[in-house]
């Protein structure tokens, strides 16, 4: 991977993070968790942003344990690793870290787009179900809360099993998909291995 | 990739060949699941025909909005169901790959090892 493919992949990936964050590691000014280019497009895209650009601390080079608490943003601890193995300079030949962590973006979009798609749809299910239990008890107004109750619980379980079977495979094969590109790091050369989980 | 092709294996060609093949499948999956999405629009006029009105789409949208929204939903899964596909399929290319280079870095590490 050429130099420029490298720093638009790092450039691209720190436009992602809000200007908070971007100020934060700006100010923090760690150059053991980020390499000069990071800082160079964190400068770029804090000017592009309009943004006042603050003094730095004096450099750190040891990443401590505070620091790294502090740098951790994502959920899963995992924002540090993406930063990391996307400076990296030594990338893979057969993907694209960029792709990968694209990726796995997507699927918590898609993942918020399911759950809100099965309960619009758990409307019509509501609709369908009311029907069918309806048919059983013609003309017996004083059911009809007992019929909807029923409806409503059978409609409820529906749509909570639609979104569990898509819901659990796509954010366990985000998690594989990190795994595994901390795997693949850690095989590169030059790379200390350590624990997966510490 | 000159270095790495000495450690390439049949076995590395054919998790490649899987790779590829659940690259260019998930386009054709979204595409596919897409238009498929698209053409359920023209559900409406089975809807119109039923009850002989006119097979105009806002007639249709003011005439019954919940079978509007019906179809509209019966889209958007159809559509979702295409980019959960399409997903899927990236996610095994790209895991199939990460694991080909992994297994590469290490046996050219065990070479220099061995080597040394």
């Amino acid at each position: 991977m050429s130099n420029e493919e490298l720093r638009r992949q790092i450039r691209s990936n720190l436009n992602l993070k809000e200007t908070d964050e971007l100020l934060d590691i700006w100010t923090i000014n760690n150059r053991a968790s980020w390499s000069d280019q990071a800082f160079e497009a964190i400068e770029d895209i804090l000017k592009e942003r309009g943004v006042e650009i603050p003094e730095q601390n004096d450099p750190v080079y040891k990443m401590d344990e505070e620091i790294a608490a502090e740098e951790t943003v994502d959920d899963d601890g995992l924002d540090e690793w993406e930063a990391k193995v996307l400076d990296d300079e030594n990338q893979p030949e057969f993907y694209d870290t960029l792709e990968v962590i694209t990726l796995k973006d997507n699927i918590s979009k898609t993942l918020k787009a399911v759950i809100l798609v099965n309960i619009l749809g758990g409307v019509t299910i509501f609709q369908w179900v009311s029907g069918i239990v309806g048919s059983y008890f013609p003309n017996r107004q004083e059911l009809r809360p007992l019929l909807y109750l029923i409806a409503f619980i059978v409609t409820a379980l529906s749509v909570a099993i639609e979104i569990a079977i898509v819901y659990f495979p796509l954010k366990a094969l985000a998690h594989i998909l990190c795994i595994l590109m901390e795997m693949e790091f850690r095989s590169r050369k030059g790379i200390q291995p350590k624990p997966l989980v510490e | 990739m000159t270095t790495q092709e000495e450690f390439f294996s049949p076995s590395h060609d054919r998790l490649l060949s899987i790779a590829v093949w659940a690259k260019y499948l998930a386009w054709v999956v979204l595409v596919v699941y897409l238009l498929n999405a698209v053409l359920q629009m023209f559900q409406y006029k089975v809807f119109t025909d039923a009850i002989e009105l006119q097979p105009n789409f806002w007639q249709f949208v003011r005439f019954s909005p919940f079978e509007t929204f019906k179809l509209a939903m019966n889209m958007l899964t159809t559509a979702l169901r295409g980019v959960v596909s399409f997903l899927v399929l990236k996610g095994i290319s790209l895991g199939l790959n990460m694991i080909v280079e992994t297994d590469i870095n290490y046996r050219e590490q065990e070479k220099e090892a061995g080597a040394q």
